[in-house]
């Protein structure tokens, strides 16, 4: 059994994609690359440092470490199903857009916004629902309900409801397994949105909670 | 019950000091009126931090309330002008936007705003921040969502600071209003997420810099030198090296400003320099354009300082005279002695006359130095982080030739290009270029003088000053005197000797009476006033009694520099005649009465070459006092000191004349001067008058050395 393994941190925050605005201090461990499958066939182990990973074939993998505030080990995951760069939030870099003929097109050479990727926040708490939103979700998560999710049965799993501020990703599951809360979201844009859904629910059925 | 109530005093002052120390220093534009990104759209998706944050600047710089339907315009404004198109996820609504960049919205607020310039920075200066907060000035910033930097990307509007906290208004939250974050977080995800890019609204946009300048548009990164008010393409980074031109001068400026200048050439060349010093200590820089040329010239620095401010990057060699002339000046040419690098930054530690102490100047012209009128000026022209020289008088006094007008704020808006943006004017006609409050459409007839316009004082300088279209009308000499325009005033009648040069005004008197806009050859003759060195020709003046040779040099008095020479046998050919044998009979011819002494000493004694001349120049009791004369005599003294010096020594110099100055003794010796404050008393009659370098001069008129 591959494990996701956890040391020396309180909070591993598993944001994919996020690696994009974390440049200088952090380290990319590349699995895969393709160029842009919506599909996963196989699961593929991946392995590095403490991780062991699985992650659709034909997608494309980045491990991420740094510090934390309070010099907590804290590490970043990328999967998503490019090996170009993909932007997230509502921020864009300079040359994100470049003009075609007059027109505003988006850097292809370099970023892509044809994508499907997931968005995995990992906490540890031991609170209620209710505590654990307004403890780590104020004025951002301001409602969730119970869901019962059939590929995952082990685990207690709540589905944000309402929010207040930006999030990203659409479903957005928070699944606790243990001391730790996984807040799990899939993020889709101008690829197959059904087999995107596919994907995500066996990564989160391959998932080593 | 006393001691408590001293007790929850002391408690109270004690809470409300830490209230005030936290607020320390606090600046908060609370009036900025917030806006979350949505509605309109939803959260899942939603990309409108970027226009939602140019919305709060604008409302707040527009006097408006921002609304949804403010927000759903922008993004309409948007995606119509092919800045962004819909979102292709599953899920995302019109009005959730996509995603904007520092580009896109300044356009947004340049243009569907019209907020006015727009200014975008990368830098991470919170002071810099903090002065366009004081500004009244609300900045977009590029951090992350909470200023996490392992979140997304993420605009926020700084609205306030304190010593430790920025505050923002947050539009990705819905209770964003007035959150604030540790400047340690803020900085770590600003320069993280963006490079530290913010952006601001600028309302007065600087459009000038003095030739000399490198200058390189906040988009672009193609540098330009300034040079004769153009603009000169630095090709590449290879021949920005060769020409050893300073990287961290270059001042990052509007792209309004670049249009502002004509293009000049493109600097293509890769210099070849070398660098020599010979055995009088002068540095020479050898040039070639390149390697392959035959042609070199070579340059003279007029000082140390000035060969650093080159910061020429290449080896000094030390040399005989015999070795450079064989390796160097046999085949090369001499050209333009070199001063102090035109874009240099030079801040003198000691009082310059008419500028005082800490002034600093910004080299231009080879050899000109322009000071900052305000500090306005220099930090909103860029220069506030550039390098600067600290010089003392050694190190700057032969660094330069002369200083040229100030550069005030109007210079640093006006745009060379006939496109003016001040005021709302796009008329050059419109501009007051020379701050003298009238306009050219106003009748301001040289609006680079602030010395002519309709209403000034004319003087008898050639000039229409009061643009009335007539040129030295009006009685503009004393009795006596005719003007001659350009050469200023001239006496016609015969001499005495205690006026054989006519006498100036002391400098006492003198300076009492000038004032900035006054002209100081008012009233002067022989006296040409200028503002820059082409305001001086060098030319020779006769009038049957005096010479005067003008050289050409402008003094920082205002009046170009100029000698006035007695004429024993008239004029010939517009300078004094000097024969080589006087004939006698033109002697004998010469009126006895003319030359007549009228005092009665002078009557009783014509001064031969042996007799003494005895002057005694008397500073204040912290200056030393310095006279020099002959072609070698110095004199020192404090606070006095007495030249005591056959006149046969006095008359070597060819002109009966002795300079002098007080030196400031402390903090150090010549940290300052001034001439005017030395008292004299010298044995024979002496006009005093002010000389070159800032010294001061006293003449002798009854004397005739040759």
């Amino acid at each position: 059994m591959r494990k996701f393994q956890f040391r020396n941190f309180l909070i591993v925050a598993v944001v994919i994609a996020t690696a994009l605005f974390i440049s200088g201090c952090t380290r990319y461990e590349e699995g895969k690359q393709d160029n842009e499958p919506t599909t996963a066939g196989d699961w593929i182990a991946y392995t590095a440092n403490d991780f062991e990973f699985n992650y659709p074939d034909g997608w494309f993998v980045e491990l991420a470490q740094r510090h934390g505030e309070n010099d907590e080990l804290i590490y970043s995951l990328l999967v998503k199903n490019t090996d170009k760069e993909v932007v997230l939030g509502g921020s864009a870099p300079d040359d994100y857009y470049i003009e075609v003929s007059g027109k505003s097109e988006i850097n292809s050479q370099k970023y892509t916004n044809y994508y499907a990727l997931i968005n995995v926040n990992v906490t540890q708490s031991s609170e209620g629902w209710d505590d654990f939103f307004a403890k780590y979700y104020p004025d951002s998560v301001t409602g969730f309900e119970t869901v019962d999710l059939s590929f995952l049965t082990d685990n207690e799993t709540v589905q944000a409801t309402s929010h207040n501020a930006v999030y990203l990703g659409d479903p957005r599951y928070f699944i606790r397994s243990g001391e730790f809360v996984y807040d799990i979201a899939l993020h889709v844009n101008g690829v197959d949105e059904g087999q995107a859904q596919e994907v995500f629910k066996d990564f989160i059925q391959n998932f080593s909670f | 019950m006393k001691k408590v109530a001293i007790l929850v005093i002391l408690i109270l002052v004690s809470i409300t000091g830490s209230v005030l120390a936290e607020n320390n220093n606090q600046i908060l534009l609370d009036e900025v009126q917030f806006l979350p990104q949505s509605p309109p759209g939803d959260w899942s998706f939603n990309s409108n931090c970027g226009p939602t944050a140019a919305l709060i600047m604008a409302s707040y710089l527009q006097d408006f309330s921002p609304t949804v339907e403010h927000l759903k315009t922008a993004i309409d404004w948007l995606y119509n002008n092919n800045y962004i198109v819909p979102q292709t996820s599953y899920g995302a609504e019109h009005y959730d936007g996509n995603l904007t960049n520092m580009g896109q919205l300044k356009k947004l607020l340049e243009n569907h705003w019209q907020t006015g310039f727009v200014i975008k920075r990368n830098a991470c200066h919170l002071d810099k921040l903090r002065q366009e907060i004081e500004k009244d000035n609300p900045v977009m910033v590029a951090v992350h969502i909470k200023m996490n930097t392992a979140k997304l990307g993420h605009f926020m509007v700084v609205i306030g600071m304190t010593d430790s906290e920025v505050i923002v208004h947050d539009p990705g939250r819905t209770a964003g209003q007035f959150n604030r974050y540790d400047l340690d977080t803020f900085v770590n995800s600003w320069r993280t997420a963006s490079n530290c890019a913010s952006l601001f609204v600028e309302e007065q946009v600087v459009t000038w810099h003095p030739d000399g300048a490198l200058i390189s548009s906040v988009n672009e990164s193609d540098v330009y030198v300034l040079i004769d008010g153009k603009k000169n393409l630095i090709d590449s980074d290879q021949v920005f090296e060769a020409h050893d031109f300073p990287r961290d001068m270059v001042i990052e400026v509007s792209d309004l400003e670049l249009s502002c200048y004509d293009d000049g050439f493109i600097v293509d060349w890769q210099p070849v320099r070398e660098l020599f010093q010979v055995e009088d200590g002068t540095i020479l820089l050898y040039e070639k354009a390149s390697h392959d040329s035959s042609h070199c010239a070579l340059y003279e620095f007029s000082s140390e300082f000035a060969y650093r401010s080159w910061t020429i990057d290449e080896r000094l060699q030390v040399l005989t005279d015999q070795q450079a002339e064989d390796q160097y000046f046999w085949r090369c040419d001499l050209m333009d002695t070199l001063y102090v690098r035109d874009g240099t930054l030079v801040k003198p530690n000691y009082p310059i006359s008419g500028f005082g102490r800490g002034v600093v100047f910004v080299a231009s012209g080879n050899g000109r130095l322009r000071a900052f009128s305000t500090e306005q000026a220099y930090n909103e022209m860029g220069y506030a982080d550039k390098y600067l020289y600290h010089a003392n008088q050694n190190e700057l006094e032969g660094s330069f030739r002369l200083f040229d007008p100030d550069i005030t704020m109007e210079m640093a808006h006006r745009c060379l290009n006939s496109y003016y943006i001040t005021g709302g004017s796009y008329d050059e006609n419109e501009m007051d270029m020379d701050n003298d409050g009238y306009t050219v459409n106003k009748g301001d007839c040289d609006d680079a003088d602030p010395l002519m316009h309709p209403g000034a004082t004319e003087s008898c300088n050639g000039l229409d000053d009061n643009c009335n279209s007539f040129t030295d009308e009006g009685k503009l000499c004393p009795d006596g005197a005719t003007c001659l325009g350009l050469a200023g005033c001239y006496y016609q009648e015969t001499f005495t000797d205690q006026d054989l040069v006519e006498p100036e005004p002391e400098p006492e008197e003198l300076e009492d009476e000038i004032e900035p806009e006054q002209d100081p050859c008012q009233g002067v003759s022989h006296c040409l006033s200028c503002r820059t060195e082409q305001d001086c020709y060098a030319f020779d003046s006769c009038d049957g009694n005096n010479q005067v040779s003008f050289s050409g040099y402008c003094l920082y008095e205002g009046y170009c520099h100029r000698e006035i020479i007695p004429c024993q046998f008239g004029c010939l050919n517009g300078v004094c005649n000097t024969p080589q044998q006087p004939d006698q009979d033109q002697i004998e011819d010469e009126p006895e009465a003319e030359m007549e002494p009228d005092s009665p000493e002078e009557q009783d004694n014509c001064p031969s070459m042996d007799d003494l001349v005895t002057c005694t120049f008397t500073c204040p009791a912290d200056m030393q006092a310095y006279a020099w004369y002959a072609s070698f005599g110095e004199a020192i003294g404090s606070p006095s000191v007495t030249v005591n010096s056959p006149l046969r020594d006095i008359c070597l110099r060819g002109q009966p004349w002795i300079d002098f100055n007080c030196a400031c003794l402390y903090p150090s010796l010549w940290s300052c001067y001034d001439h005017t404050v030395a008292t004299i008393e010298c044995n024979l009659p002496f006009d005093r008058r002010a000389g070159g370098n800032g010294e001061g001069e006293i003449w002798f008129p009854g004397i005739q050395c040759w």
